[in-house]
C-alpha cells in the first residue's frame, strides 16, 4: 500500500511541472505581445511601439521564455504571482481569499450533495417501482436536464419577489450560504443520484445478500451492507466533486454575487487580467491533480486489487 | 444497421429524436423560418407580450423572441452537436489507432490522454477565454482539444475487446489488410458503444455551453443564443419573470429528449438487459 501511495505520489511531480508550464504559458500563446495586453488590460488610450517594448522591459517580459519561467515558478512556489494588470493588487492575495470563500461554499455543497443523493437513493432502492420511486426518478430526470444557473435564477426569482425572505447576494452569515448551495446541489445532484441508485440496485442481486438472506440475517442489516458496498464505488465520484464544483462554480458564484475565485476568473477575462487567470489555472490544475490521486489512494485502500496496477 | 432497426422498436426513443431533428431542422433553415428579424430593435414593444405578428412576445430591446429562439438554435444546439462529433471523431481515429495497433505509439498517446485529462476542462476552457479572447470558437477549440482523450481512451477499450476475436484472425489469416479489418470490423463494432456514450454526454455540453454564453463568454451581442438570453432574462427576472420562459424550456426540452434518447440507445445496444428489468 504504502509503495502504491508513493507511485502515486512521485506521478504527481511531473504533473504538476506540466500544469505549472501551461498555465506560465498562457500569456505568451496569445497572439498579441505581452506588453500589449498589458496596456490595453491598464485601459492607455494611445498604444505605440515603443511604449509595448517599455512595458515589455518593465515586466520582464524581454527575456527569453525558459529564465522567465524559473523566475515566474520560483516566485509561485512562495505564492507570489505577481500584480494584477488591472488593480495592480497582489495576485495571491486576491486569489486566496477568493478560493477561500468558493471552498466554503464547495463543501458546503459537497455535504449536501452526498446527504441529498444518498438518501433518495436508498429510499428509491427500497421503494423499486413504488410511486415514491417513480417520482423521485422523473424528478431527477429533468433536474439533470436543467441548467444549474437556472435553478439558481428561479430561486433568486422565489425567495426575493414571492417570499422576500432570504438574501439572494454576497456573503455574510448563514443565511447567505442556502440560496447558492441550495442551487449547486439541485443542479449537480441528479448525477450522483443514478450513478448510486444504479450501483445499489446492482449490489441488491450480488451472493452475498442472498447468501445473507438464506441465513437469516436481518433486512436492516443486509441493508446496511448494501449501502455500504455501493459507496464504495462512488467513492471516486464523491471525491472529485469537490475539484469539479471549485471549477464549475463560476456561474453560480456570478448569479449569487458571491465574491468566489470563478467570479474572480472571470472578471479577469474580461479585462484580459493574464496574472490572475495564470493563477486560476495553476491552483484549480494542481488542486485537480491532488485529488485525482486522492481518489485513487483511497480507492485501493478500499479495493486491493487496484494496488497492483 | 442492427442499432437502428432495434432502436426504432423503443418507442420512447422516436418521439425524441423526432424533436431533436425537427429542432436542428427548423436552425438549418432559420433565415427563412423565422417570423422578424432577431436583432431588429423596437422599444416601443419593450417587453410585450405575445401578439400575432410576435408570437412568443418581446424582449428588453422590443426584439422578436421568437425568431431570437429560431436563430439561438445554431450557436446552442447545432455546434455543440459539431463539437461533440469532432470531438468523438479524433477519440475514434487515436482510440482505433491506439487500440488495434497497441504498439509504442500505443503507449505515447495514452499518456499525452492521461496529460490532457488531468486538466478540469471547465477551469481550462475559462483560461483559453482569457488568452485567445471571448467567444464561442475558442470555447468550442478548447472543448475539443480537452475532450478527445476522454473518448480515445473509451474507444480504445472497446477496441481491445474486438481485436482479439477469431474473426479478425481469420480475416488476417486469409491476407485482408488491417484498414480493411478496421473498416469492416473493428468500426461497426464499436459504433454503438460510441453512440451511447456521445448521446449521454452531449447534455452536460450543451449545459456548459450555455453557462459559458450564460457567462458572457461564448457568442457576442447581437447574435442569441438561448443561454445568453437566460441571462438576458435574469437581469428582469424580478420584473418580469415570464422572459425566463422561452430560453429555459428550450434548453430543458433539448436536454430531456438527449436523455430518452441516450437510455433508449444504451437499452438498445446492451445485449445484457440492464439491472432494472430484473
Amino acid at each position: 500500500m504504502y509503495k502504491y501511495i508513493l507511485k502515486r505520489l512521485l506521478f504527481l511531480l511531473p504533473m504538476m511541472i506540466i500544469v505549472s508550464f501551461i498555465a506560465f504559458y498562457l500569456i505568451d500563446a496569445s497572439s498579441s505581445s505581452p506588453g500589449r495586453i498589458i496596456l490595453e488590460a491598464q485601459g492607455v488610450p494611445e498604444i505605440t511601439q515603443t511604449l509595448i517594448e517599455e512595458t515589455n522591459h518593465k515586466y520582464g517580459f524581454d527575456e527569453p521564455f525558459v529564465v522567465r519561467y524559473f523566475l515566474w515558478m520560483k516566485k509561485a512556489a512562495q505564492l507570489d504571482f505577481g500584480k494584477s494588470f488591472v488593480s495592480n493588487e497582489n495576485v495571491s492575495t486576491l486569489i486566496l481569499t477568493s478560493f477561500f470563500y468558493t471552498l466554503k461554499l464547495t463543501i458546503a455543497t459537497a455535504v449536501t450533495i452526498i446527504l441529498f443523493s444518498v438518501s433518495l437513493s436508498v429510499v428509491c432502492v427500497f421503494l423499486k417501482n413504488k410511486f415514491v420511486d417513480k417520482i423521485i426518478r422523473s424528478g431527477m430526470f429533468f433536474l439533470a436536464a436543467t441548467p444549474p444557473y437556472l435553478i439558481g435564477i428561479i430561486l433568486i426569482w422565489l425567495f426575493s419577489v414571492k417570499f422576500n425572505s432570504l438574501p439572494t447576494s454576497g456573503v455574510g452569515d448563514f443565511s447567505h450560504y442556502i440560496l447558492p448551495v441550495l442551487a449547486n446541489t439541485i443542479g449537480y445532484a441528479s448525477f450522483f443520484f443514478r450513478m448510486l441508485r444504479n450501483s445499489m440496485l446492482e449490489n441488491i442481486h450480488e451472493n452475498y445478500v442472498y447468501f445473507y438472506r438464506s441465513s437469516g440475517v436481518s433486512e436492516k442489516k443486509i441493508i446496511k451492507h448494501i449501502i455500504k458496498n455501493s459507496l464504495q464505488t462512488a467513492v471516486t465520484a464523491f471525491s472529485m466533486a469537490i475539484p469539479a464544483l471549485i471549477a464549475g462554480t463560476a456561474v453560480i458564484e456570478n448569479i449569487f454575487a458571491w465574491p468566489g475565485i470563478g467570479r474572480l476568473c472571470v472578471a479577469a477575462i474580461f479585462n484580459r487580467d493574464i496574472p490572475i487567470i495564470q493563477a486560476y489555472v495553476l491552483l484549480i490544475g494542481l488542486f485537480y491533480c491532488v485529488f485525482n490521486i486522492l481518489a485513487d489512494i483511497i480507492n485501493a485502500w478500499i479495493n486491493p486489487k487496484l494496488r497492483e496496477a | 444497421m442492427n442499432l437502428l432497426k432495434r432502436l426504432s422498436k423503443e418507442r420512447l426513443a422516436i418521439i425524441p429524436l423526432f424533436i431533436i431533428v425537427m429542432v436542428v431542422i427548423i436552425g438549418v433553415f432559420g433565415q427563412n423560418i423565422a417570423p422578424n428579424d432577431p436583432n431588429k430593435v423596437n422599444m416601443a414593444l419593450k417587453y410585450a407580450s405575445a401578439s400575432q405578428i410576435f408570437p412568443l412576445g418581446n424582449d428588453y430591446l422590443g426584439r422578436c423572441i421568437l425568431s431570437r429562439m429560431i436563430y439561438a438554435i445554431k450557436p446552442s444546439l447545432i455546434y455543440v452537436i459539431l463539437t461533440m462529433i469532432a470531438t468523438v471523431g479524433i477519440g475514434c481515429i487515436v482510440g482505433v489507432i491506439a487500440g488495434y495497433f497497441q504498439n509504442t505509439l500505443d503507449e505515447i498517446l495514452m499518456r499525452i490522454c492521461d496529460i490532457l485529462l488531468s486538466f478540469p476542462s471547465e477551469a481550462m476552457v475559462l483560461a483559453s477565454a482569457g488568452i485567445f479572447g471571448i467567444g464561442l470558437k475558442t470555447m468550442l477549440m478548447t472543448i475539443i482539444f480537452l475532450r478527445w482523450p476522454w473518448y480515445a481512451k473509451i474507444i480504445r477499450t472497446a477496441v481491445l475487446k474486438y481485436r482479439n476475436k477469431n474473426y479478425v484472425y481469420y480475416m488476417k489469416a486469409i491476407g485482408h489488410t488491417d484498414l480493411r479489418i478496421i473498416f469492416t470490423q473493428i468500426i461497426p463494432s464499436i459504433i454503438p458503444d460510441i453512440a451511447v456514450i456521445a448521446t449521454n454526454n452531449i447534455n452536460s455540453l450543451i449545459l456548459m455551453m450555455s453557462g459559458f454564453s450564460f457567462l458572457g463568454l461564448g457568442i457576442q451581442a447581437p447574435s442569441a443564443e438561448w443561454g445568453m438570453m437566460l441571462s438576458e432574462a435574469k437581469k428582469v427576472v424580478l420584473t418580469h419573470p415570464e422572459q425566463l420562459i422561452a430560453p429555459s424550456s428550450a434548453i430543458v426540452l433539448i436536454c430531456v429528449c438527449f436523455a430518452f434518447l441516450g437510455d433508449a440507445l444504451r437499452d438498445a445496444a446492451d445485449v445484457r438487459r440492464n439491472v432494472d428489468d430484473f
